[in-house]
């Protein structure tokens, strides 16, 4: 082995000898309290199973109406005293990212009840506004008749608009109000992605889109605000579609299967456990790869297999965080009997990027597909032309354009998918490298459909070797890739720079060694 | 027009300039994880199921299609409706 095998090697076995102290520090009162926000965020939704007894109460003795009122007010009362930390030794709890302001920020349960109370206020009148403009855009759509674009467009733009603008009302808020605001800004408008707000978007778009299409026929603001606060699923999904929730509400209202109980419990524990193994990656693996890291000095310095651990860490801290919260979404709805969607299925074991998106964030990827990337790809500016109005098959050149041309439309969503996250040039960039993903499987899929419609001497040899046209080794090789390749692109959050530099060294390496 | 496996082989062949047997090519079969369609190629195969039936998708039941057997009944349910 090379002394930068060595590196890694020694770099992974720091991290495995944390583990005997992050499992002591567990036991530690204070540890909780120094991550009261990680873990609030995370695990604070697990307070609602004090309400499971009450909620199956409502489930089986109260008519279906009452019952939601009664999920309904749960789900108010899990965002206005769940989503924003809690302060710890009567300050807000480390971690809780409040641009410019002081280390440690005074905050009374009082004035957090407060907050939490508004901010549960502030939701409501949002969805209220939702709620309207679906009504506005469903009456002109009919009125509009055979064509209902127009207005569904204008109102969708206004969804988008809404959403970022919320951005710039923090930020006015903050700015007006200076240091001093900086804590009531955030606790009414806080980071979208933590506390459902940025998911509270997305069901809204599918909301005043199927409205406006007349797919979702209006049955009422309480069933509307009851299924848009649904406080499992809430903070960060999965998506439910609105026929979806009601379909699942009605199958579960004084019906309760034994299998729900342990099945619930197992996923909570599940998600619990994904939820802790974040907490060590983020408290104990990142700063220990950081040391690593620095004590190499620069990043041609750094050992090959340590950029790759880098990007795998990148990879399991969001792969692991997701998950486990939508386990206990999931685990959480199955004690009341309600079967939510699944949000990954196996990701790791994709073929290919494509299939990676229909594996991982389900819920999330195929509403960006279902309002975003089909309506551009068959309406957009860069559609997709018919292939068989073509007559005879058209020449290499032509058939890469009809590819490139169109592939534009994954760019435009993924970048989308980006600012949706965060609008920071970081997310931006990210969208464009997941998306570059995505057209680089177009165009090595267009260029082996060719080869396999030529059925030259190579693709005979590839098939032969079990590598071309679905062979196992090609399989093999191909989630290898798709792993890795993911595994990158997450490494674009930390920006263009840092990312082809790492990139740069991961790809001229091994040519290094070869050549 | 009818909406059966036949048909559905002629306009996958269309699509991805490959030849599909009957054993690939059932009511089970998954666009995209049976015969590796990509977004763009399901997007050719519902505009040429839109063009030789007359109908029109929603996009949201475009993820709905995923396998042969859920297309056939769907075209039949669409071109009874219409």
């Amino acid at each position: 082995m090379s002394d930068s095998d060595w590196g890694t090697a020694a770099l992974l076995t720091a991290i495995l000898a944390e583990v005997p102290e992050f499992l002591r520090q567990l036991r530690d009162w204070s540890f909780w309290q120094d991550y009261g926000f990680f873990l609030q965020t995370r695990w604070g939704v697990l307070l609602f199973l004090a309400a499971m007894p009450l909620v199956w109460l409502f489930q089986f003795l109260a008519p279906r109406r009452w019952w939601l009122v009664f999920l309904t007010t749960l789900s108010l009362a899990f965002i206005a005293f769940t989503l924003v930390p809690w302060p710890v030794n009567g300050a807000l709890p480390r971690g809780v990212p409040l641009p410019g302001a002081p280390a440690e920020v005074p905050l009374s349960w009082q004035h957090r009840a407060v907050l939490g109370i508004f901010h549960a206020g502030v939701v409501v009148t949002l969805l209220a506004c939702v709620y309207g403009l679906a009504r506005v855009g469903e009456r002109k759509c009919r009125q509009v008749g055979e064509n209902p674009w127009s207005p569904l467009r204008a109102a969708v733009l206004l969804l988008v608009v809404g959403y970022f603008g919320l951005y710039l009302v923090r930020h006015a808020i903050q700015t007006a109000g200076g240091r001093s605001h900086a804590l009531e800004a955030w606790m009414l408008f806080p980071a979208f992605h933590e506390t459902g707000l940025a998911f509270v978007f997305v069901k809204s778009v599918h909301y005043v889109w199927d409205s406006c299409r007349g797919r979702i026929y209006n049955t009422g603001w309480w069933r509307f605000l009851c299924w848009m606060t649904f406080f499992p699923s809430y903070r960060v999904g999965p998506i439910e579609r609105y026929h979806d929730f009601y379909t699942q509400i009605h199958r579960c209202h004084r019906r309760w299967r034994a299998s729900d109980l342990p099945h619930g419990v197992r996923r909570i524990v599940q998600g619990a456990a994904k939820g802790l193994l974040a907490l060590f990656i983020v408290e104990r693996a990142v700063p220990t790869l950081g040391e690593h890291f620095v004590k190499a000095g620069s990043v041609e310095a750094i050992p090959y297999l340590s950029l790759w651990v880098a990007a795998w860490t990148a990879l399991a801290i969001g792969y692991l965080m997701l998950a486990g919260y939508t386990d206990i979404a999931v685990g959480l709805a199955r004690l009341m009997g309600y079967r939510m969607v699944e949000n990954f299925k196996w990701m790791f074991v994709s073929r290919n990027f494509v299939e990676l998106w229909h594996r991982a964030h389900i819920s999330m990827s195929h509403c960006l597909r279902d309002y975003c990337y089909y309506p551009l790809i068959r309406r957009g500016p860069f559609r997709r032309r018919p292939l068989m109005a073509a007559g005879a098959r058209r020449s290499r050149r032509e058939e890469l354009t009809q590819l490139l041309r169109p592939g534009v439309n994954y760019y435009i969503t993924f970048m989308l998918c980006g600012l949706w996250h965060a609008p920071v040039f970081n997310w931006l960039f990210w969208g464009f490298c997941t998306a570059s993903g995505m057209m680089a499987f177009e165009l090595w899929n267009w260029f082996w459909q060719r080869r396999a419609r030529q059925n030259g001497r190579f693709y005979r040899l590839l098939r032969g070797l079990r590598i071309a046209d679905g062979g196992l080794v090609g399989r093999v090789l191909g989630i290898a890739v798709t792993f890795n390749f993911f595994s990158v692109t997450l490494l674009a959050l930390l920006g263009p720079q840092t990312f082809l530099l790492v990139l740069g060294e991961l790809v001229r390496r091994p040519f290094t060694w070869i050549f | 027009m009818v909406a059966d496996l036949a048909t559905f082989r002629q306009m996958l062949h269309g699509v991805t300039g490959k030849e599909f047997d009957e054993q690939t090519v059932t009511e089970q079969t998954s666009f995209r994880d049976d015969l590796g369609l990509t977004s763009i190629q399901t997007v050719d195969l519902i505009m040429a199921i839109e063009e030789r039936f007359g109908i029109e998708i929603e996009d949201v039941d475009l993820g709905k299609l995923r396998t042969i057997g859920e297309s056939i009944a769907y075209i039949k349910d669409k071109t009874q409706s219409t």
